[in-house]
């Protein structure tokens, strides 16, 4: 067997193909809109993005869903490239989270 | 709030656990205010996507209707796309359209992450960025194609196209039954995701 | 992979092996196609080495990239479709090495 790692998925034994088909969620639609301009605006690239969500560990690569890992992978960049910074982030997130009504 | 914390593995401890919306709109907020993006392109963008029609159906009813120009997209997808008035900006990855019609049926699959043509197929369906798609595709494909109702004959060969590296597929489907006498609006309304990964073909009515 | 090398460009047509190995970082050479043997059967064009790119870096000097052909039984153990099943996968010259 070679070694693989954990998003290395091709050919491994797993259950049915839930083909049920649905709109996105609307921080996914955000989330894939983020991305997609980010990336033609030549914020990161492609494969830096994806090396950040390779680098998930295998819990969580798994258990979170497609977009989830996108929104890991893009905060994750935009810090180490300087273009966000971490005391911004918990400061905008603190004010989203109480704008949507949530709480910390 | 775990977006901010990093362990010493490198993995963030908590980000999985943050509320998602909260998190995407504050990046959002912050690359906005970074002047990164402007906030109206980026809202033109989250309300554009909403499920549609993908933008190369019209496309492949044109390929139906006219050999030469089925020609041209089987040879330069990209090219043929202009020519048929779709916008593709020079920054996407370059497509690459596999025949459907001939002896054998072509199934797509992203095995390593879920790479797809996002300027040709609009939004990829959830199936196809799921676990279970992206191991199974490619070691049964006749299994997986039979849970989406396809069954190959067994006598037609089936060629998986694992989407790894620079390039993006789509298939181009046989027509449906009675596609001379339908219309290309009607036509276009058989062509979904489904159909051009190589998991469904297009039906009328 | 470690040492980068001057690409050489192989024919349609030629048979090669998809490297064993498993370096550290990104790369995109799935493990259920490595120490494999394929067929060469399409230039895909000169693409930045993802490798490279993963770490924000130019990927520079270019790689080429092929459309390498496996038969399925010769990928997976017990396959039972038709015995002319194929998987197309790209891959990178620097993870190929000629399979005659």
């Amino acid at each position: 067997m070679e070694p693989r790692r954990h998003h290395d998925l091709g050919g491994l034994n797993a259950g049915p193909v839930d083909r049920n088909v649905h709109a996105l969620e609307p921080w996914e639609a955000r989330t894939d809109a983020l991305v997609y301009l980010l990336l033609s605006r030549g914020a990161f690239k492609t494969d830096e993005l994806r090396r950040e969500i390779e680098s998930l560990g295998p819990d969580e690569y798994r258990d979170a869903g497609y977009y989830h890992r996108w929104l890991h992978g893009t905060v994750r960049l935009l810090l180490e490239k300087g273009v966000i910074s971490v005391a911004g982030l918990a400061t905008a997130l603190e004010a989203r989270t109480e704008l949507n009504g949530g709480s910390l | 709030m775990g977006a901010t914390r990093v362990g010493p593995s490198g993995h963030e401890a908590g980000i999985l656990q943050d509320d998602p919306s909260a998190l995407a709109d504050a990046v959002a907020d912050l690359v906005v205010a970074a002047g990164i993006l402007d906030r109206n392109t980026l809202e033109a963008a989250v309300a554009a996507r909403v499920p549609g029609p993908p933008p190369v159906a019209p496309v492949i009813v044109r390929a139906w209707r006219d050999p030469e120009f089925r020609a041209r997209l089987l040879s330069d997808a990209f090219g043929a796309c202009v020519e048929a008035g779709l916008v593709l900006a020079p920054t996407w990855p370059r497509a690459v359209v596999l025949d459907n019609t001939g002896d054998i049926h072509h199934l797509i699959v992203c095995t390593l992450c879920s790479c797809h043509s996002r300027p040709l197929m609009g939004v990829p369906p959830a199936w196809y960025k799921a676990h279970e798609y992206r191991s199974r595709a490619v070691r049964e494909p006749r299994a997986v194609l039979a849970e989406f109702g396809l069954h190959i004959d067994q006598a037609r060969p089936i060629r998986v196209q694992d989407a790894s590296a620079d390039l993006r597929y789509v298939v181009l489907p046989a027509p449906p039954e009675g596609w001379d006498r339908a219309t290309d609006a009607a036509l276009a309304t058989t062509i979904t995701p489904e159909v051009l990964l190589g998991v469904s073909l297009p039906r009328l009515g | 992979m470690a040492t980068p090398s001057e690409p050489q460009a192989l024919a349609d047509g030629t048979p090669v092996r998809v490297r064993r190995a498993f370096p550290p970082g990104h790369f995109r050479t799935p493990a259920y196609v490595r120490g494999k043997l394929g067929t060469i059967v399409a230039t895909c064009g000169w693409f930045p080495n993802p490798e490279e790119l993963a770490y924000g870096r130019d990927g520079l000097p270019k790689r080429i990239l092929y459309r390498v052909r496996f038969r399925q039984v010769d990928l997976w153990h017990g396959y039972d479709g038709h015995p002319d099943d194929t998987l197309d996968i790209d891959v990178y010259d620097h993870w190929l090495e000629r399979g005659d």
